[in-house]
């Protein structure tokens, strides 16, 4: 089910009032209820991927049952080892077997040799790396003792099914989210009310900014060899708008829904493309995933501490394992891979502490210089979202050397005025509400009703009008 | 609290279904009468869906105006005739399509697919009357409500660009449709349909009201309604099925109209597509012999 979709739209409110009205009396009936609905909401893709989900969520319950019991160190490392090769294995099966068996095919084959490979055609389902993720977070943190392993197996099932967020994000840590299902949540009207603004923004950046620009992307990445300079960068721009609002847009609706029945979900992104240098994207940007690598493989390896190869190598590995969670295609590793170049680069070069306020804080517009940031830092990271679009590593170089020629200067032809007029009114409303928690959170209780509602009727119509075939969200296929 | 976020949210939600209803009612734009308006040579209307569509080229069966369209339910072919036939007064005979599964739940898809409802609607919107829109959106809510949606869109569109039609086939809802495709390639690819049978045996309520419709209203107007069906391709199983449908669901009109029945007409596999359409050789062929014979019963010849 998608939330861009009319399913989806029937599907919130009957669930929404079933909870306050029907299944709030106890934390139990509501975990019931939410499971069932989360279930519901899976399954209505493919109900046999719900028995995989449900399944390995059962092992990481029980396995983390005798982590959280056993005083045995030996035997806590054992198990928890159990619960990583379990899920990783399934993640493995589902999401790489394929690739690696084509891959370990073809370089047998560049070295004179032949093997044919046999695919075994595996359907990815949806969600695998976002909610094998939680379920690993769940039991590492049992093992460091940051959390007791629950006994209560239905509120277990919730926080890893839980709907808003089950399907791409935000990966959520059973230290925030597994207790929000052990207490029962009262109504707060004023977070329902910007849990509702939140899903219209997030519905604005996907349907309005991010499928319309996906719209120009197809056409400039399918014909990239027939096409001037200045188009191809500007599909590599749009392209940078397009993940973005794709992704945050629905990190947006996730957490703007979980608020409806009172949870409260991380922040995924923060205005990503208003930092100033790699780092602070990196502080932006998938915010939920960066910091599960940061707290689960970074620090682990030994974080920042230790001499400069070890802190290099830690932040490969990092770049490199978070490239590959994001699919299975060297493309993607490439792209990790840039990023830890990035980011090495950075941290060589620059010393000091970085500013974690948002840019020009304290005034209107940014300086020339942090004008400047910014445009290198989206130069730099629009350049690795072409590894993440193109199908292979070596359209990523054409696409690359392609886009620097004398063309760069000409007008691009196709000019996508629409998508370009969308992410103008996304960077405009994003800039002014920089401050605030997200695009339409604003001082409203100064603005009169008939003001509000003409504004989200607005907007909602200007939704509806750029709705067309519900596209599905880019991070879905992760 | 709950209560009033839950009565703040329906209103809103009345508000903006007032605005979309509200637009789709008024924005409906209404096609000038001339692009309506056909040769006076032209005598013979030839309506339906795909098989009639893909067969009469009406550029060689010169008595004929094909105003057919694939997968058109009897529903969007009332509202067709009800704008034709008065703008038209030579017309005395519509070939109306109609096969051994036109009156059954194997067309039922056609009002719940959404993507074949997203192309039709906005479309066939100016044409149709309330009856036909609460039939089709009782037909299949959430597809009508998609198809609504979708036509508020493009009249908004129309509506900045101020496009002007300047003749039928730019409506886009018929005419003569050539289909390229070879009967070896579609055997070589086609899977049969889940629960086919079943279908073949329910009737489809909608089609049949609005066959009965599209009769009534040709009568009205002194219009011959001819159920027509053009060749079969012989493997096709149900091709002998054509009249026993017929009678079977419309027991009271079988004996009173006239079905041209050319299921059994034996033709080339090579002029074939798929077992139920010609391609344009095909079409070519079988709009020659009707120009040459006209409407003649096909007798096993």
């Amino acid at each position: 089910m998608l939330f861009n979709s009319i399913e989806f739209a029937i599907f919130l409110p009957i669930v929404f009032i079933l909870h306050w009205f029907v299944f709030s009396r106890t934390q139990h009936s509501r975990n019931l209820l939410l499971t069932a609905a989360s279930f519901l909401f899976y399954g209505w893709w493919d109900w046999r991927f719900l028995l995989l989900m449900v399944g390995t969520a059962t092992v990481d319950y029980f396995l983390a049952q005798v982590i959280g019991s056993s005083a045995n160190p030996r035997v806590r490392k054992w198990v928890l080892a159990g619960s990583l090769i379990s899920n990783l294995g399934v993640l493995f099966f589902f999401k790489y077997f394929d690739f690696f068996v084509q891959s370990f095919a073809e370089s047998f084959t560049f070295f004179g040799g032949h093997l044919t490979a046999t695919s075994l055609n595996i359907v990815l389902p949806v969600g695998i790396s976002f909610y094998t993720f939680q379920a690993l977070s769940y039991t590492i943190d049992v093992y460091r003792g940051n959390l007791k392993a629950t006994k209560d197996y239905l509120a277990y099932l919730t926080f890893i099914s839980f709907f808003p967020q089950l399907v791409a994000g935000p990966i959520e840590r059973a230290t925030n989210l597994l207790p929000q299902f052990t207490r029962l949540p009262k109504f707060d009207y004023d977070v329902a009310v910007n849990g509702t603004r939140l899903i219209l923004w997030g519905l604005f950046k996907k349907i309005v900014v991010a499928d319309n620009c996906a719209i120009a992307v197809d056409v400039i990445f399918g014909r990239y060899t027939e096409l001037s300079s200045s188009t191809l960068a500007l599909g590599a721009m749009l392209f940078a708008f397009q993940i973005y609002c794709d992704f945050s847009g629905y990190s947006d609706v996730a957490i703007g829904t979980a608020k409806l029945f009172g949870i409260d979900l991380m922040t995924n992104f923060s205005l990503p493309y208003f930092s100033r240098n790699i780092p602070e994207f990196w502080r932006r940007w998938h915010i939920s995933l960066s910091t599960w690598f940061k707290d689960y493989v970074y620090i682990p390896l030994g974080g920042n501490r230790g001499t400069l190869r070890i802190r290099i190598r830690n932040i490969l590995v990092v770049f490199l394992v978070s490239g590959i969670w994001h699919g299975a295609n060297w493309t993607f590793v490439v792209w990790g891979l840039l990023n830890a170049v990035y980011f090495i680069g950075y941290g060589l070069i620059i010393r000091g502490t970085a500013d974690a306020r948002i840019v020009a804080h304290d005034h209107v517009f940014p300086s020339v210089k942090e004008l400047l940031q910014i445009g290198s830092t989206f130069l730099l990271t629009t350049v690795a979202w072409v590894f993440f679009r193109s199908e292979t590593v070596t359209d990523a170089f054409r696409y690359l050397r392609r886009m620097v020629s004398p063309s760069l200067f000409s007008m691009p032809q196709p000019f996508p005025v629409k998508s370009l007029m969308a992410v103008g009114i996304l960077l405009l409303i994003e800039w002014i509400q920089r401050r605030k928690a997200h695009g339409l959170d604003f001082e409203w209780t100064r603005v009169p009703a008939v003001a509000r509602w003409t504004v989200y009727l607005v907007i909602c119509i200007i939704v509806i009008l750029n709705m067309g075939e519900p596209q599905k969200f880019i991070y879905f296929q992760f | 609290m709950v209560s009033r976020y839950t009565r703040n949210c329906a209103l809103f939600i009345v508000v903006l279904l007032a605005i979309v209803f509200g637009f789709y009612f008024t924005s409906k734009r209404s096609y000038q009468d001339d692009l309506f308006k056909f040769p006076s040579s032209r005598n013979i209307l030839v309506a339906g869906d795909s098989r009639t569509a893909l067969s009469i080229n009406d550029t060689i069966f010169s008595r004929a105006i094909n105003v057919s369209n694939p997968a058109e339910l009897y529903v969007y072919t009332y509202a067709k005739l009800k704008k034709l036939l008065p703008l038209n007064p030579q017309v005395d005979t519509v070939l109306l399509s109609f096969t051994f599964h036109s009156l059954t739940e194997l067309t039922a898809h056609w009002s719940a697919d959404v993507s074949m409802i997203r192309e039709r609607l906005p479309r066939f919107a100016p044409l149709l009357g309330l009856e036909e829109e609460s039939d089709l959106a009782i037909a299949a809510p959430l597809t009508f409500f998609e198809g609504l949606l979708e036509t508020d869109r493009k009249n908004f569109s129309n509506i900045l660009s101020s496009k002007r039609l300047s003749q039928f086939g730019e409506i886009g809802i018929g005419g003569y449709n050539p289909m390229a495709g070879e009967m070896s390639d579609w055997q070589a690819t086609v899977k049969p349909e889940k629960d086919a049978d079943e279908k073949m045996n329910t009737p489809y309520g909608m089609q049949i009201k609005y066959l009965e419709k599209i009769i009534t209203l040709c009568s009205e107007r002194g219009v011959t309604v001819i159920l027509f069906s053009p060749p079969v391709h012989s493997s096709n199983p149900r091709r002998s099925m054509t009249p026993v449908i017929l009678k079977k669901s419309l027991p009271s009109v079988s004996d009173k109209i006239l079905l041209l029945d050319y299921s059994e007409m034996q033709y080339a596999d090579s002029l074939y597509r798929d077992y139920l359409h010609f391609n344009p050789r095909g079409a070519k062929v079988f709009s020659s012999y009707l120009q040459q014979n006209g409407l003649r019963p096909f007798s096993g010849e």
